[in-house]
């Protein structure tokens, strides 16, 4: 856990903390370090939304400041730490000071959670897979305050179908996640990834629980409020909702730890569903080809084999994590947005029930494995057939009836 | 079809007794196909769900009968007190003790479903389906409640039926009476719940981290006993507020605020199921728990007596001055409820088992006089005592029968009313000279009663009939008039004479649930050798 | 030492918070002050190894429930309490009674509670895999009849709670979107609101030319 280098340098500086401390401080340099890739992750993630969002409407984006509009962001950061800093006399100057902090800081204690290769991870928690829900609910709350703080009726509209919103997201997420948990029996981050290396047809979002898989983006798109979710934020009727009265450095830490969860979120994606740090093979390109020895060997390196599998593994994750950043994006420019009433009645009349079905399955998949019971695969047969059938056809009555109503009316 | 279960599951139930709970798993089979049915579209008609809790409520009582015949007939022929496992799960002790109390609480939800029918057709009409899932609900909690011996069995089981009546009683939307019966009794019940759990977890925290009662009487019995810790502040503190939180459950005075306000505004028919239904479900849980404290912390009993006697008096003067006829049954209840703690302050054997019995005919009694108002409610849409005078005049049956039962309630001879509480005060006499002051209080409060049971069969039989009474049409033809509501006043009114010409076998079968419920529960853990039931008795 | 430190640290936070919650004018506050407290709590559950706990109260008390509770306060409007006299008798009685229970509380956990210890497999057990697998077998072995009736008891609960809330069919057709965008545009905003819209306004006329520069 702790690296040899860090207790020798410990060592030669004659500060003796004992093991416990040593892991805390340990944790701490590594917290650090990712939580500041983080925001050089996020000041790439504005600027390739927006390029992102151009090419898919035909335009060309930010070109201006610097090559191909490469310094856009920057730009704009530093034009954010200018501005004025405006409050108005209503509003509740200690919550609305605080309310930004309240967002961002769980989001990015998120980063410490998540494992960027085997060793790479600041957090290591038996119950990390639960954690990370934990820690993402609290930044509703700086949502809610937000909308309450700055005195402002479409900002408190705003708040309140946040705190909605994600109430009634959190459970199909978490329920979607907890199909991965039952099959893998942890909830430790890592041993989940050790259960998916393997090639890519094991991964868990393709041979396991595309369902589950499916549920968790859907539900992952709307905590983090993105369209066709994003009704706190929207511009067009809430005038951006909660962050209305907002400006400066206060907005910039909001618009900041939105593109930070949508990271963490598709890094999860990436991690429970389809291998994290793996490659499609399973373990690393260079290891199972023999590339990281006989590079070591050429240039004369003890643990640069080891290194390269570190960067190998980075790259994967990060290149995966990209991909669903990207279907985020292409979704936010491709959807239009939900209304409220169908916003709720999404997850509660479809995701929740379908994801209850789809934990059943997942266990019965599991039962079947351990017992080797062939009764166990007629009930998983049975739940497909009755349990999917009865869903699809008690939704067809729902949305025919739904769309009966609209006709008549 | 064996097959079909996995053999682990199949050696499961077969080693932990399941089968003993046969009836509860038929009550939950009942709740979720109700509510199955009331989400499906298939539902078409309201009466269906009706008849499947009705059918469903029916069954449990047969399965109840068979496990009678089975299980608990063979201990009651060999007179030996046998110390037989009863046990389910470890959580769930389900001796004769329970299955009397599962009993009577199936039979009440069976006679409350019968009183059910037509108001829930009438009044809540558009969601009818799930009032019988809340309702079987309620009564799977309660029959948990009476057969638990786990902590935390005991609290989820509380809860399941608290929860399940605070929306029972605030079934009738429209109506704000309702409303306000249900916030009232959601926040009394929430706060009283609370306390308890409190005292619950000081009692784990005594008995080091224990949830058994059995260890938990075990460690109390090492732990305290010989280093007097008895005395220490935790004991009383704990134990205050576990008897609190019952006291709440069973609208004992001081803590019977709530009652009247609820019964008052909820559907006639779950007034009835509170008032009988879940009495007895917190009786036979109170029982079980006080039975374990007050064997090691004998002198806490006096503290019941005070409940009791407020309870009593409180019940019965506040009751003189009512015009609602449902407001003077809560505070009968209430008065009764006074009278049963009276045998959980001698706490000897013969107190619990009179203790038992008065809950058997009051079940009865209380039932069918709640049917009698409802019929009548049916009738007149009137709920106040003036509108029953002169009944007698256009429906001399019903007259009669209520005569009846209210003479039950009121303890006069040849009623099972009156056998109970002989039976109750007997064995507070053979408790010992120190409790003569609770007789003589039970014997003045019963005269008090009198008063308001009777003021009720004077305005009956003598005063001029109410206009509400005058305007009944002449009496229906006899064959079309039998409702399922007569059903309930003629098996109550049946069960209320035979329970008091049959006293004997009826008192005998409660001694010999109390005989196994108290041996298996404590002594079989507890060296206690020579005096075994505290406060004297056998 | 250091679990010394944390311990005490999570404990101030959390009496201190707790005061705030009873002390603060501002139910809105106290709401947050709460969360804090449950927060602080839950430090305390993971330094006991209780780390699924510590999660489970994060996401149900710290932030489900009190989010209700902020819903509550922001759909009903954060007015400041009522002033009573300190003199007032109620709050004397409540005085004298909130004091002897409190001296009682005092005494009650002077008790040796002998609870006994965790084997030291147990411990190790639990600082590597956290108490989950712990918790979930005994409540599929020990506690699986309460198990199950507590998921009962929420059906039920969930239930009774949906058939009470639910628009009879009658008014379902009453609450338009006609009156929703009343309530919106509804002229100026009044101290008597009741509505979130008019709650949000009543803490003072915004003025929007009137900003302050910090």
């Amino acid at each position: 856990m702790v690296p040899a280098w860090l207790t020798q340098l410990l060592q030669a500086l004659h500060l003796s903390i004992g093991p416990e401390l040593s892991l805390v401080l340990w944790g701490i340099i590594l917290f650090t370090g990712i939580a500041i890739l983080g925001q050089a992750a996020v000041i790439f993630m504005v600027l390739m939304e927006r390029k992102v969002l151009a090419w898919l409407t035909q335009r060309k984006g930010p070109n201006r400041v610097g090559p191909w509009g490469l310094l856009q962001t920057l730009a704009d950061g530093v034009k954010l730490l200018f501005k004025e800093d405006i409050m108005t006399t209503g509003q509740d100057k200690l919550l609305f000071t605080i309310a930004p902090a309240i967002f961002f800081l769980p989001v990015f204690v998120l980063y410490a959670l998540i494992p960027f290769t085997d060793k790479l991870l600041a957090i290591p928690l038996p119950t990390g897979a639960l954690f990370v829900f934990a820690l993402s609910s609290i930044s509703v709350v700086g949502i809610v305050l937000a909308g309450w703080a700055s005195n402002n009726k479409y900002s408190l509209l705003g708040g309140m179908r946040s705190a909605a919103q994600a109430i009634s997201y959190e459970i199909p997420l978490v329920l979607s996640v907890l199909a991965v948990v039952l099959y893998t029996g942890t909830m430790n981050i890592q041993e989940i990834l050790t259960a998916q290396n393997a090639p890519f047809w094991k991964w868990f979002g393709i041979w396991l629980t595309p369902v589950s898989f499916l549920i968790f983006l859907i539900s992952s798109i709307a905590e983090v409020n993105r369209i066709p979710f994003d009704l706190p934020e929207a511009e067009s009727e809430l005038v951006s909702g909660y962050n209305t009265e907002y400006t400066g450095m206060k907005f910039a830490l909001f618009f900041l730890a939105e593109y930070a969860a949508l990271f963490a979120m598709s890094a999860l994606t990436v991690i429970f569903f389809f291998g994290g740090y793996y490659s499609p093979i399973g373990g690393t390109l260079c290891h199972t080809f023999g590339w990281d020895r006989a590079f070591e060997s050429a240039v004369n390196l003890p643990g640069l084999g080891q290194l390269m599998q570190q960067f190998e593994m980075i790259t994967w994750g990060l290149l995966k994590t990209y991909i669903f950043i990207f279907i985020a994006m292409w979704l936010r420019g491709t959807l239009p947005r939900l209304k409220p009433d169908q916003l709720m009645g999404f997850s509660w009349k479809f995701l929740i029930p379908l994801s209850l079905i789809n934990i059943f399955m997942v266990a019965l998949e599991r039962q079947w494995q351990d017992t080797n019971e062939v009764v166990y695969g007629y009930l998983w047969a049975f739940v497909l057939v009755f349990g999917i059938g009865g869903f699809c056809w008690t939704m067809s009555r729902f949305f025919t009836r739904k769309l009966q109503a609209r006709f008549q009316s | 079809m064996e097959s079909f279960i996995p053999p682990l599951l199949m050696n499961f139930m077969v080693n932990n007794n399941v089968a003993l709970i046969n009836p509860e798993i038929l009550i939950l089979a009942v709740l979720i196909t109700n509510l199955l049915l009331a989400c499906s579209p298939l539902k078409k008609d309201q009466e269906f769900s009706w008849w499947l809790s009705l059918t469903g409520t029916g069954l449990a009582l047969v399965s109840l009968g068979i496990l009678f015949v089975n299980v608990y007939f063979p201990t009651l022929m060999d007179n030996q007190i046998t110390i037989q496992q009863h046990g389910v799960m470890n959580v769930l002790q389900v001796d004769l003790f329970s299955w009397v109390i599962r009993t009577l609480l199936t039979l009440g939800t069976f006679f409350v479903l019968l009183l059910t029918r037509r108001y829930v057709e009438e009044k809540a009409s558009d969601i009818p389906g799930e009032f019988y899932v809340v309702l079987m609900g309620a009564l799977l909690g309660g029959m948990l409640m009476a057969s638990a011996v786990d902590l935390v069995m005991l609290f989820v089981a509380l809860e399941t039926l608290g929860i399940s009546s605070y929306i029972l009683v605030g079934y009738l939307r429209g109506d704000l009476k309702s409303a306000e019966a249900a916030l009232k009794y959601l926040l009394y019940g929430g706060a009283s719940t609370a306390v308890l759990l409190f005292g619950l977890s000081l009692l784990y925290g005594v008995s080091g981290g224990n949830t058994q009662y059995a260890a938990i009487a075990d460690q109390l019995q090492r732990q305290l006993a010989p280093f007097g810790h008895a005395m220490m502040p935790v004991v009383p503190v704990m134990l205050t507020m576990i008897m609190a939180g019952f006291a709440f459950k069973l609208s004992a005075a001081p803590f019977h605020m709530w009652t009247p306000d609820v019964y008052e505004g909820a559907p006639t028919p779950v007034t009835a199921f509170l008032s009988v239904v879940s009495k007895i479900a917190g009786f036979g849980a109170a029982i079980r728990l006080l039975y374990l404290l007050l064997t090691l912390f004998g002198q806490w009993a006096n503290v019941l007596s005070v409940l009791a006697v407020l309870s009593m008096t409180i019940g019965n003067v506040v009751a003189l001055k009512q015009q609602n006829v449902k407001r003077l049954l809560a505070y009968s209840t209430i008065a009764h409820v006074g009278y049963m703690l009276t045998a959980m302050v001698v706490f000897s054997l013969n107190g619990i088992s009179s203790l038992l019995y008065y809950l058997m005919t009051y079940l009865f009694m209380n039932l069918g006089a709640f049917a009698v108002v409802i019929y009548f409610a049916n009738l007149t849409g009137r709920e106040d005592i003036q509108a029953f005078a002169g009944l007698v005049r256009k429906r001399p049956g019903l007259a009669l029968m209520f005569t009846i039962f209210l003479l039950s309630l009121a303890g006069i001879p040849i009623t099972a009313g009156f056998f109970a509480k002989f039976f109750l005060f007997q064995s507070v006499v053979e408790g010992g000279t120190n409790y003569i002051w609770l007789i003589v209080l039970g014997l003045l409060n019963s005269t008090i009663s009198l008063y308001y049971y009777l003021n009720i069969v004077r305005l009956m039989v003598i005063a001029e009939p109410s206009d509400a009474v005058a305007a009944l049409p002449a009496e229906p033809n006899s064959i079309q008039s039998i409702s399922s509501l007569g059903v309930v006043m003629t098996i109550c009114l049946l069960a209320t004479l035979g329970l008091g010409f049959f006293a004997n076998p009826a008192y005998d079968l409660s001694v010999q649930a109390m005989t196994q419920m108290a041996f298996k529960n404590v002594f079989q853990h507890i060296q206690v050798s020579a005096v075994p039931f505290p406060g004297g008795g056998h | 030492m250091t679990e010394a430190i944390i311990f005490w640290a999570f404990t101030a936070i959390s009496v201190t918070a707790a005061l705030g919650v009873v002390f603060n004018r501002s139910i809105i506050y106290s709401a947050l002050l709460l969360i804090l407290v449950f927060l602080s709590i839950a430090g305390i559950f993971v330094l006991n190894n209780a780390d699924f706990l510590a999660i489970a109260q994060t996401i149900v008390y710290a932030v489900g429930m009190t989010i209700i509770v902020l819903f509550g306060i922001m759909f009903t409007g954060d007015r400041a309490m009522l002033d009573e006299p300190l003199t007032s008798v109620r709050k004397l009685v409540s005085l004298v009674l909130a004091t002897f229970t409190f001296v009682l509380l005092i005494k009650t956990v002077q008790f040796p509670f002998s609870i006994q210890p965790a084997s030291q497999s147990v411990i190790q057990t639990l600082m590597q895999s956290g108490s989950t697998k712990m918790l979930g077998e005994l409540l599929f072995s020990q506690f699986v009849v309460p198990f199950e009736l507590a998921s009962v008891l929420l059906l039920v609960a969930m239930v009774g709670a949906i058939v009470l809330a639910k628009k009879t069919f009658a008014d379902a057709g009453e609450m338009s979107s006609q009156q929703l965008s009343y309530s919106i545009d509804s002229g100026e905003p009044t101290k008597e609101a009741n509505s979130a819209l008019h709650a949000a306004a009543s803490r003072g006329e915004v003025h929007l030319e009137e900003v302050t520069r910090s």
